[in-house]
């Protein structure tokens, strides 16, 4: 009986001290978030990813993989890379990467969480799996649409002067031509006057 | 003759095991430029380093803003480092060319072992590189409407100074 007790005291203290163990090591927090407020076809769509390591020690040989969120026949990759590593990450650092793509569809597209695996010791080749958070579901507007909110609207109203011109130009053509007709003859009267 | 392995193969380590010699940096900057399309700003550097001699750093670390962080490397494509760089607001990415300071696990783990402020400067970082930030654009000045009003009332009033002129 005696034996039991202090086995299962011992196998108590054996558990608590490798629970704290755990609260010694290292967590990788990462977030995934897009810098646009827009997401538009054929415009720049820009993603950035924080990593922060919160914990007292440093994390080797970090990977992040999030090519499965952006298929390259729907997103075309142009600044950055969405499979990048780090060596190694030390405590309390707050990282960013940032990537760039151009959405070549429109329509609603499903985003989900980047995969980053990291070892939380440089002997220890364990390797912890952690997600990112995602964005989710977005709605990618076609870019007629943005124009017709941003653009400039120049050629619009080029396209509108050259259409409404008619209107006014043939008019005053016609009134240009009488007015010039009349004071010729008025002219000529004056002349003619002054001749007598 | 065993002498002789020993000394070929230690020289072999010692060549491969060298560091990059005079590096040269080449680095590519993009930032968030529309202010309409994107409510925070972001910006990426992306650095090549070609080596005389050596082989590649296998870390980088770059000093942002008097952080220094450890530089990320496509997995895919070898040798080539990005760095990236946030802010909370547009106005808070400073516009123009800031230098980057490069560090190799050399001068980075000097730079860690420095204490005072002094020892921190005198560091000699691996190189340099710039991020260009043209600034932010959030669309023209004057709209294309104002021009379109202001043609169309001038030739409404030269219109309606002749009718006056006529009616007189």
């Amino acid at each position: 009986m005696f034996y039991k007790i202090t086995l299962l005291i011992f196998s108590l203290i054996i558990s608590g001290i490798f629970c704290q163990t755990d609260d010694e090591e290292s967590f990788l927090f990462v977030t995934k978030q897009t810098v646009n407020r827009f997401i538009v076809q054929d415009k720049e769509l820009t993603i950035k990813y924080s990593l922060y390591n919160s914990g007292p020690t440093t994390v080797f040989n970090v990977n992040l993989n999030d090519i499965h969120s952006f298929p390259q026949d729907q997103f075309e990759l142009l600044v950055g890379t969405l499979n990048p590593k780090w060596e190694r990450i030390n405590a309390d650092t707050n990282l960013t990467h940032v990537v760039v793509l151009k959405p070549k569809q429109s329509g609603i597209s499903n985003s989900t969480h980047a995969v980053v695996t990291y070892q939380k010791s440089e002997k220890n080749a364990e390797i912890q799996k952690t997600y990112s958070s995602e964005i989710g579901d977005v709605y990618i507007m076609t870019s007629r649409e943005y124009d017709r909110r941003f653009s400039s609207h120049i050629i619009d109203w080029i396209l509108f002067t050259a259409m409404a011109s008619p209107c006014i130009v043939f008019p005053f053509f016609l009134w240009f031509k009488s007015k010039s007709k009349y004071e010729l003859l008025v002219t000529k009267e004056k002349s003619a006057k002054k001749a007598q | 003759m065993f002498r002789l392995i020993v000394a070929a193969l230690a020289l072999f380590a010692f060549v491969n095991g060298e560091s990059c010699e005079s590096p040269q940096f080449k680095g590519v900057s993009h930032s968030t430029r529309d202010g309409r399309l994107t409510v925070e700003p972001a910006a990426q550097v992306e650095i090549t380093v070609k080596c005389k001699s050596g082989k590649q750093p296998s870390t980088l670390y770059a000093d942002i803003n008097g952080q220094v962080v450890p530089c990320a490397q496509s997995a895919t494509s070898p040798g080539k480092y990005f760095v990236g760089v946030a802010a909370a607001t547009h106005k808070e990415l400073a516009k123009g060319r800031t230098a980057i300071k490069l560090y190799d696990d050399e001068s980075y783990s000097s730079l860690r072992k420095a204490r005072t402020d002094e020892a921190v400067k005198a560091v000699k970082p691996f190189g340099q590189v710039e991020l260009n930030h043209p600034g932010v654009s959030y669309g023209p000045w004057l709209p294309s409407e104002f021009f379109a009003v202001s043609a169309f009332g001038v030739v409404w009033w030269v219109a309606y100074r002749e009718r006056s002129k006529i009616l007189s």
